[in-house]
């Protein structure tokens, strides 16, 4: 049994110096790769002010100001080529002490996106709690930019404290 | 048996694998909305100054009445009693000053004000109450609205023709 191992190597050895690899200074390998490129529909938001998803007014006057308002950038980035819808969900806001302020405390608007997407809400309206479509891609979908401009309404004498809320900004693929 | 189970849960895996390939992933983004409001009153008068006319001298007499009309915004108001105080500078040995809270408009606060003495009070340099708070709705804090109040003077000696001057101080406390 040895002696047929032992001659099995030495063919080998002397296969390999006949066909000169065993010498060789260089070796090569080829190795097949494929991509796999996945969808992907993302939503990104920040305020235009600060640079983080945070919309803060800061302290405000107690009977509203027009005036003060945020901005919030949101970016749509897709490698589909599918329409789609975004989406912000609100929440109540509240104050620390559990106040809840008029619905038209806060209102908001959507701008046009820059490559062609279309807002669902050109004019100022009250943020209510709740989902709300806000944007429409153009037919082919694709990447896009657009703003919620958000402003603390009016003529209405606020109750003294903190007050917090949230939206969810999403996107749905049509 | 188990060879069927093995190909059930190799198909599974091979499916899971290809709806994560094939489906976009969407990151929803949530934003926290923020804002404060600071405690806050404002009381404003619709004039600087108001004349009281005596038409007599006598003691006993009586000014006509006048009426100053005010603004009052404030978001804070937790006191109920003796919200709204006056007081004047110095008493006049010859006379009185007399206040009187005359009604309230409310323009979108919570809560009202209401006349507290139903009759007219003798001021003094020490603050007289003029009006209390009544919670109307939700926290029952913001006061906004416009009201008015009569003054008038009362002789109690011989008045000598002339001008006097005096100085009414309105308060408007929230604590």
């Amino acid at each position: 049994m040895k002696k047929k191992t032992a001659a099995f190597l030495a063919f080998g050895l002397l296969a390999q110096i006949a066909a000169g690899s065993l010498w060789a200074e260089v070796d090569t390998k080829s190795v097949r790769v494929s991509f796999e490129v996945r969808p992907v529909f993302m939503v990104k938001t920040v305020s235009n002010s600060s640079g983080v998803p945070d919309v803060d007014f800061g302290w405000v006057l107690p009977a509203g100001d027009p005036s003060q308002g945020e901005i919030l950038d949101v970016t749509v980035a897709t490698n589909t080529v599918k329409p789609y819808k975004i989406y912000q969900m609100a929440t109540a806001i509240r104050s620390d002490e559990g106040a809840a302020p008029p619905e038209s405390t806060m209102k908001f608007r959507v701008t046009p996106g820059r490559a062609g997407g279309e807002t669902e809400a050109s004019g100022y309206e009250e943020l209510k709690p709740g989902k709300r479509l806000i944007f429409s891609s153009r037919s082919g979908g694709g990447a896009d930019q657009f703003q919620i401009h958000y402003q603390l309404g009016e003529s209405e004498v606020l109750d003294a404290g903190n007050y917090y809320g949230s939206v969810t900004i999403n996107g749905e693929l049509s | 048996m188990s060879a069927h189970f093995s190909f059930k849960a190799s198909l599974a895996g091979f499916l899971l694998v290809l709806q994560c390939l094939l489906v976009p992933v969407c990151a929803a983004d949530i934003v926290s909305l923020r804002f404060q409001v600071p405690s806050f009153i404002q009381l404003e008068s619709e004039s600087s100054s108001l004349t009281l006319l005596f038409s007599d001298f006598s003691p006993g007499a009586e000014s006509e009445p006048a009426r100053m009309e005010y603004m009052i915004m404030a978001n804070n108001v937790t006191r109920q009693r003796g919200v709204l105080m006056a007081q004047i500078d110095s008493k006049d040995p010859d006379l009185d000053l007399q206040a009187q809270f005359d009604g309230f408009n409310n323009l979108g606060g919570n809560a009202f004000l209401v006349q507290t003495p139903k009759e007219f009070v003798t001021l003094t340099d020490r603050d007289v109450l003029l009006a209390d708070k009544t919670p109307v709705s939700g926290s029952g804090k913001t006061v906004r609205g416009t009201f008015g109040i009569l003054y008038k003077a009362r002789a109690i000696k011989e008045l000598t023709a002339g001008t006097r001057i005096k100085t009414i101080k309105l308060t408007f406390t929230d604590v």
